[in-house]
């Protein structure tokens, strides 16, 4: 009996030293290890992680890791999605302690800067196939210092997607401008059927809504040069015009859409009640996938004038970065080349549906075709993802909440104007 | 070896030496050690770091300068900080109050209810408690489709019992949704509470309640001068309980609301805001120096407000 | 004897309608989950056309579900296990010796009830990255233990302040050791409180998505909650899976309660909290 009480807080005594005592030791040969081990070069088997926020992807990548590892077979991917919620705060986790992927996905613009910034990536400017790819969609994937960080994935748009048999039956004639866009939805509100299937209670569906429907009443480009050299900012009166129709369009969604999830929203689309629905179109594979006998169209954007061409809103989505401390670099660049390159840019976009960011690309998807043809002829940011993802909140988030506020009757238009240009203002001070 | 433990406590003392080092008695610490040891290094420890963090100013992941107070500093006078921290705190408090008067009243009265004569105890005890052993995830998201505005089952019944007005978009305006979250809340923990006052009332000498009514005294009469100030030490510790953890409260609201506490911030509370600014949303607005500050701010409300509400309750129990 | 009908019928009624709203949202995902997709959005109410095991053996066969619970069941029965054991010794220790710190000791437990641990989650992170415990199931029960511990040990300590000391000095005089006074004097009346440190523990363990969600990597190490996120991210519109997942994952938990409720809830009302 008592031997065995003995041996038990013998156990105790010694796992509790083992707990302090084998960490620390353990950490220094780590250390010495991980500087060992960056110059190495052999053609061993190699295993690379990699973190994405699109566990839906999950099958295209699968795919094209395989496609990589026909040539390079000692290579091999680990694909590691995580919710698109949780992912920041995985990654910074991993990122502070330095126990970070090889390869991690990297939100655009100011996300991208911010993990740049920090020293966390390898800089990829001297990327073989990095040509490949638009010097403007690169924008979306450096830091501060002007240097490429990441390999950009897709150029998202976002569109207004219209059910056609609706359209078809009450003989209307998609719009091309605001002015059609606004008697259209008149139309269909008098014959009882929401014009526009939105959603509000993800705040951040609300500034996609206003990145499409806005940009032609602000002026397109010549507004994003003049705002961001600071000639003019976010209370000018063009701008605002875009938040008053915003709130013009308030009687042509659904009933409590801010209580509405991004779900409800397409299903009052898929079942008729809907006859529109605005998002990137990278929901086009999620509503065929959902809905396969539905007939869909586009509306890629608005003309500013009657005849003219729709100018479509486009961002570049997540780029894939090497991280700074992973422990095979030359693997990990082979990898990005193959992000880079034209394979990588065809199974991405025939297996998902959306737009490569890699050039001479083709779409076979005869919607993404129409998107991308009037993105080529004429696009223009997303204002607020591109220019306005600064500060701590970023403008972004300010500016979609005080949009739920707007519609929630705690703001008005000017307030939420007002409110998104302070918090431009107070982040531009950092 | 085991010798050493064994020798009687009189015999060790017993020996004249000057400064007779009672072996067994510091034997003892190591009853305390693992506990010590596993909470100082993986809660202790990291909490302190987190207050240290709250001293610095951080360039995105790293931390950079020693600022003192600069960041408490900004949390309090500058706009849009102060504004949100009044806000959620506001909200905290909110949700303080009506958790009390719904979950803990309720709690109560069903407890005198099963304490009664009554057929069933063990079932309804069981089925009260079940919530509590739902996940937040489920629990989200299993209200979410309840309170959903159009499909939803509580609209589709209050409409078909003709009750439309009272129809709303439960999570969805700023009116009511914090209300809706805090019930939620207190749908899942009213079955503990419940069976917290069950233990004390059941503690309570019988006697008591036989003479009280052989005095002729009324049920309610019983109720507030013999039942509540018998069962007062259950009622703070619960009151205690239940202001922790209105002020820890995070992933219900995280889990059906998200980070921003919405819709329009009518749902934040401090430690979303936290969350928001430890970890930013999906673009980024990450502020580590800033989130650590609010996280060294609500330590002190709860242990502050925690001692306040002791002291405050030892005094009533002393007057009892 | 003195109780009115009246009284009896507003009684019955109160607790049949809490019946209802505390059971309604359970049922309805137990119910939900023999649907097709179809049939919930027609008819969310009705009961399931047939029953239907279908939904359950496609999430199944989609989910690593049997990995899942089994990591749960690892995680939460070694960190229960570990919680009570050291917390009661600590408590023992504080409420048996009268060592000049022990109210600062105690103190120091108590400043952990009062700390949200959410808070401190970077520099716990770092500290798992030190220990090289991350993507380990250690790592999770290291935190659950620690963050247990307070709650453990207050309640401990308030149950053993009420045992009387003779229990104890009459076993040292027939030769018991402390921790022999411990095991086989104290241990078997502490089944009260015992139970309620179990359950709590249990519970939030089991249910907790945050740390396996950042301390977690390998699929095969993930914990239940971890499963149902990645449901949710995969199938987030397909509410027939979603709905059998959830179940799957609440129903062990569930089981486990019904059978051991009588012992629990006499753990509880036997006074423990007093």
């Amino acid at each position: 009996m008592k031997v065995k009480q003995f041996l038990i807080w013998g156990v105790l005594l010694i796992l509790s030293l083992a707990i302090v005592g084998c960490s620390s030791k353990e950490t220094s040969k780590e250390e010495t290890n991980n500087e060992g081990k960056t110059g190495e070069k052999t053609a061993e088997k190699v295993e690379l992680t990699m973190y994405s926020w699109r566990p839906e992807d999950r099958d295209m990548y699968e795919k094209a890791i395989k496609k990589f590892q026909a040539k390079h077979p000692e290579i091999s991917i680990d694909f590691q999605p995580y919710e698109s919620t949780e992912y920041n705060t995985i990654l910074s986790n991993a990122l502070v302690s330095g126990d970070g992927p090889d390869i991690l996905q990297l939100r655009p613009y100011s996300g991208a800067k911010t993990i740049a910034d920090s020293n966390y990536l390898l800089p990829l400017d001297d990327l073989k196939e990095i040509g490949n790819i638009n010097q403007e969609y690169l924008e979306a994937a450096k830091g501060s210092d002007g240097k490429v960080y990441g390999v950009p994935l897709s150029l998202n748009s976002g569109v207004i997607f219209y059910n056609k048999e609706i359209f078809d039956k009450q003989g209307i004639k998609v719009p091309k401008t605001w002015d059609e866009f606004l008697a259209v939805c008149e139309k269909l509100k008098k014959n009882n059927i929401t014009p526009i299937a939105q959603s509000g209670r993800a705040a951040y569906l609300l500034s996609m809504t206003h990145a499409v429907i806005g940009p032609d009443a602000y002026g397109h480009n010549d507004f994003v040069d003049k705002v961001t050299s600071g000639n003019t900012n976010l209370k000018d009166p063009n701008f605002v015009e875009t938040v008053q129709r915003m709130k013009d369009l308030e009687k042509f969604f659904p009933k409590d859409f801010i209580a509405l999830e991004d779900n409800d929203a397409q299903t009052l689309f898929y079942t008729g009640q809907a006859a529109m629905y605005i998002n990137g179109d990278y929901r086009l594979a999620t509503i065929e996938g959902t809905a396969p006998d539905m007939k869909i169209g586009v509306i890629p954007g608005f003309a500013s004038k009657d005849g003219g061409e729709p100018v479509v809103t486009t961002w570049v989505d997540g780029s894939y970065a090497a991280a700074k401390n992973t422990k095979h670099p030359e693997q990990a660049k082979l990898f990005m080349e193959f992000l880079a390159s034209k394979d990588f840019g065809q199974i991405f976009t025939e297996e998902s549906n959306r737009l490569s960011a890699v050039n001479g690309v083709t779409p076979k998807h005869p919607i993404v075709k129409e998107i991308a043809a009037a993105a080529a002829k004429n696009s223009t940011p997303y204002l607020m993802l591109v220019h306005f993802g600064e500060g701590e909140p970023t403008t972004k988030t300010t500016f979609e909440n005080a949009l739920q506020g707007m519609y929630l009757g705690k703001l008005t238009v000017d307030g939420v104007v007002d409110e998104a240009q302070k918090n431009a203002e107070r982040a531009a001070k950092k | 070896m085991p010798e050493l433990k064994t020798v009687p406590l009189a015999e060790v003392s017993a020996k004249p030496k000057k400064k007779p080092f009672n072996v067994r008695k510091h034997l003892a610490h190591l009853f305390l050690l693992p506990a010590a040891i596993l909470y100082g290094t993986f809660q202790l420890f990291p909490l302190i770091t987190a207050v240290i963090n709250s001293f610095y100013s951080w360039d995105g992941f790293s931390r950079d300068t020693f600022i003192g107070l600069q960041n408490f500093v900004t949390l309090f006078t500058e706009s849009p900080f102060k504004e949100t921290f009044v806000n959620a705190f506001k909200h905290n408090w909110t949700f303080f109050f009506v958790n009390v008067c719904t979950e803990l009243v309720t709690a109560y009265i069903l407890a005198l209810i099963i304490h009664s004569r009554i057929r069933g105890k063990e079932f309804f005890k069981t089925i009260f408690f079940l919530p509590k052993l739902l996940s937040v995830i489920v629990i989200g998201f299993l209200f979410s489709l309840i309170l959903n505005p159009t499909s939803g089952a509580l609209n589709l019944f209050l409409k078909s019992v003709g009750l439309d007005f009272l129809a709303q978009p439960w999570l969805g305006s700023t009116d009511t949704a914090l209300l809706t979250i805090i019930l939620i809340n207190g749908w899942a923990g009213v079955g503990f509470s419940m069976l917290i006052f069950l233990a004390s009332l059941q503690s309570i000498d019988k006697e008591i309640f036989e003479a009280a009514k052989i005095d002729g005294a009324s049920n309610f009469k019983i109720i507030f001068t013999i039942t509540i100030p018998m069962t007062m030490n259950a009622i703070m510790t619960m009151t205690i309980l239940t202001f922790i953890g209105c002020f820890e409260t995070f992933e219900l609201i995280y889990a059906m609301q998200g980070s921003s506490g919405g819709p329009y911030y009518s749902t934040d509370v401090l430690g979303t805001y936290f969350y928001r600014l430890a970890f930013g949303s999906v673009e980024g607005g990450q502020s580590i120096g800033l989130g650590s500050a609010i996280a060294v701010v609500l330590f002190l409300i709860i242990a502050l407000s925690t001692a306040i509400l002791m002291i405050y309750f030892k005094r009533k129990d002393f007057e009892r | 004897m003195g109780t009115k009908w009246p009284v009896q019928t507003l009684k019955y009624m109160i607790l049949a309608f809490m019946t209802i709203i505390i059971s309604y949202p359970i049922l309805l995902m137990i119910n939900s989950s023999f649907k097709s997709k179809l049939e919930i959005m027609i008819s969310p109410f009705n009961l399931p056309k047939s029953f239907s095991l279908e939904n359950y053996r496609i999430v199944w066969e989609k989910v690593n579900f049997s990995g899942y619970i089994w990591n749960s069941i690892i995680v939460s029965a070694v960190s229960v296990f570990v919680v009570i054991f050291v917390s009661s010794l600590a408590a023992y220790y504080l409420s048996r010796y009268s060592f000049k710190w022990n109210p600062f000791v105690l103190f120091f437990f108590m400043i952990g009830l009062m700390l949200p641990m959410k808070l401190a989650i970077i520099p716990l992170y770092l500290i798992m990255r030190n220990f090289h415990l991350l993507n380990t199931h250690f790592s999770l029960i290291a935190v659950y233990v620690a963050g247990g511990i307070p709650f453990a040990v207050f309640l401990f300590y308030g149950f053993f302040r009420t045992l009387p000391k003779d229990l104890e000095q009459s076993a040292r005089l027939d030769g018991c050791n402390d921790f022999q006074v411990y095991y086989k004097i104290m241990l078997p009346i502490m089944k009260p409180p015992i139970a309620i440190v179990g359950i709590v523990n249990l519970v939030n363990v089991w249910n907790d998505f945050f740390y396996p969600l950042i301390f977690i990597k390998s699929d095969e190490l993930r914990t239940i909650p971890l499963g149902m996120l990645t449901l949710f991210g995969e199938y987030d519109t397909e509410w027939n899976l979603l709905f059998a997942g959830l179940t799957i994952s609440s129903l062990p938990l569930l089981i486990a309660f019904i059978f051991a409720s009588r012992m629990f809830i006499e753990g509880l009302t036997s006074g423990a909290l007093k």
